[in-house]
């Protein structure tokens, strides 16, 4: 913005993107993407069909309000258990990105899996990265028509079948299929599968780098967590300038004499980067730490017989003091990373034992307020209580109900109730004293309930019972 | 205040995000299912209220977020006008 002219220039930091052509690339940290791109994957396509005691072991089914979660079912009332999940992987991933960047960001998040498999298809049907620049070039040919129609063809079906998974982690995935078959999915359901895979085809297909770039709010908080002896990829300057081609008989000896500096100027590194980087620059928010520029750089070189790592994985501190791999271990415990780690060890404690301790029932007790206490047979005093039963766990219970706080209280009806695995069970239980063992007014009484196969699950309610004038 | 492609992008996620989480916290205190409309039981199924409710939250976070963006560059654009002495 020049202000001495007078005039306001507005300089967009958004500026329209060129379309970046990713080169492929192979070596140790592609392989390790690939298998996480199968691990990640294998999870969450295959997680949602595994069974578990008679069900789907995940599913968060929003129809019946219940989330099930392996041997877990947690119902609307739970919601602090999804709360503190939820906290606990936040804090696991501020405390793997403390140590060692964004591994999250190179590796699992899901922005760089489907990339990466999306990428894989286009390669398949455009070529490598040369071919594809022409091929976008090249005006429409039966030849173009058919290689974008295959390559869409296929992230459209890998975005409908993730988008038809990700609904059957929301509604049971067996009868889903059956709707899917018989094209009967109601209207939401259809809904959410077209939507997913609308935004997996959009995202990782087209939007790819800019969602880390411009859209991702961990990209621009991460730095919260780095410090200056935090795992990053790093150019090694001091080794690589000056930069500059030379012959490929020019070896590490040669070079002082040259006056050059390892980096041969390839500008491949620049090629493989999916955020289109220069990673010569130093850190830069844009690097999501994929490392297909320390991949690349050790080819290079390798063929001109220069030591590997001229880019690779090292900190701030390590590079600026020329530290040793020993170093930078020793260096990897430091009061932040003591913190985060004391303070996930907590969380998962805390969950843990809360989830063991957890109570398999709950009862709401009120005294119905519709039947007013009142003299029955002429010789007792009722009154009436709606319990509402919660059986968390996945059988049925037998519970029974017993009172105490007055002396001869007895329960006259409703004093066994059957709750069915994981439901609720209502009940209206009738109490009653005989006539004139108490004062008019009201009277505190507990009632315990209690499952009849196991008397470790029980819970006692306070309620009042009301004695006539 | 020029609105790119960019600058939708930038409001309309973090609005989902938003979206997503504002109908996940109320649709966990209120079942569907129990809420009365204008004193009549409402009828609507609870896929459909979660998908509504989504939808009308990200809708009104969208509005808030571009009348931020909107007040804000407006803001930036007089303070800068005005010189500061």
């Amino acid at each position: 913005m020049s202000i001495a002219t007078g005039e306001t220039k507005v300089i967009s930091l958004y500026q329209s993107q060129k379309k970046i052509y990713t080169k492929s690339v192979v070596g140790r940290f592609a392989n390790l993407r690939v298998f996480m791109v199968f691990f990640t994957q294998a999870i969450f396509y295959g997680l949602a069909w595994l069974p578990w005691n008679g069900r789907q072991a995940v599913l968060f089914d929003l129809n019946a309000r219940k989330f099930y979660i392996f041997d877990w079912v947690f119902w609307p009332q739970d919601v602090l258990y999804l709360t503190f999940i939820l906290i606990v992987s936040a804090y696991a991933l501020f405390f793997v990105t403390a140590i060692a960047g964004r591994v999250f960001c190179g590796y699992a998040c899901p922005q760089t899996v489907y990339t990466e498999i999306f990428m894989w298809i286009e390669e398949k049907f455009e070529g490598d990265r040369a071919a594809r620049i022409k091929l976008d070039q090249a005006p429409m040919s039966a030849n173009k028509l058919w290689r974008k129609g295959g390559k869409h063809f296929f992230w459209i079906l890998i975005g409908l079948w993730t988008g038809f998974t990700f609904v059957g982690y929301f509604t049971p995935i067996h009868s889903l299929m059956q709707e899917v078959l018989s094209l009967s999915t109601g209207p939401w359901e259809t809904f959410w599968i077209f939507f997913y895979a609308f935004a997996t085809w959009g995202n990782a297909g087209f939007m790819r780098e800019q969602v880390c770039k411009y859209m991702c709010p961990y990209a621009r908080f991460q730095s919260v967590m780095f410090d200056r002896d935090t795992m990053i990829v790093t150019y090694d300057q001091a080794r690589g300038e000056p930069r500059g081609g030379r012959k490929k008989s020019v070896d590490a000896v040669a070079l002082k004499a040259l006056n050059l500096g390892s980096c041969v100027d390839c500008s491949l590194c620049v090629q493989v980067c999916p955020t289109g980087i220069d990673i010569r620059e130093g850190l830069q928010y844009e690097c999501i730490g994929c490392s297909a520029c320390i991949d690349v750089c050790d080819t290079v070189m390798d063929k001109m017989s220069y030591p590997k790592g001229l880019i690779r994985y090292s900190t701030e501190n390590a590079l600026e003091k020329n530290w040793s791999v020993a170093a930078i271990r020793k260096h990897m415990l430091r009061p932040r990373i003591i913190i985060y780690f004391s303070v996930l060890v907590v969380l998962v404690g805390g969950l843990a034992a809360s989830l063991l301790l957890r109570n398999p029932l709950k009862v709401d007790v009120i005294r119905d307020q519709r039947v007013l206490a009142r003299e029955v047979e002429g010789r007792y005093i009722e009154n009436i209580y709606k319990f509402n039963l919660m059986n968390t766990a996945e059988r049925a219970q037998r519970f029974v109900v017993t009172v105490d706080g007055l002396p001869d209280a007895q329960i006259n009806r409703g004093g066994q109730i059957i709750a069915e695995p994981a439901s609720t069970a209502a009940s209206s239980v009738a109490v009653r004293i005989p006539v004139d063992t108490a004062k008019p007014g009201s009277h505190t009484i507990h009632f315990k309930v209690q499952s009849e196969q196991d008397a470790a699950i029980s819970v006692t309610e306070k309620t009042v019972f009301l004695v006539p004038r | 205040m020029k609105f790119n492609a960019a600058t939708w992008g930038a409001v309309l996620w973090p609005a989902f995000l938003g979206a997503a989480l504002a109908d996940a916290v109320l649709f966990t205190l209120i079942d569907p299912e129990t809420i009365m409309l204008f004193g009549v039981q409402s009828g609507v199924s609870r896929p459909s209220a979660y998908t509504v409710g989504f939808f009308v939250f990200w809708f009104i976070m969208i509005i808030v977020s571009l009348t931020a963006l909107w007040l804000h560059a407006d803001n930036a654009e007089k303070s800068k006008q005005r010189p500061l002495r």
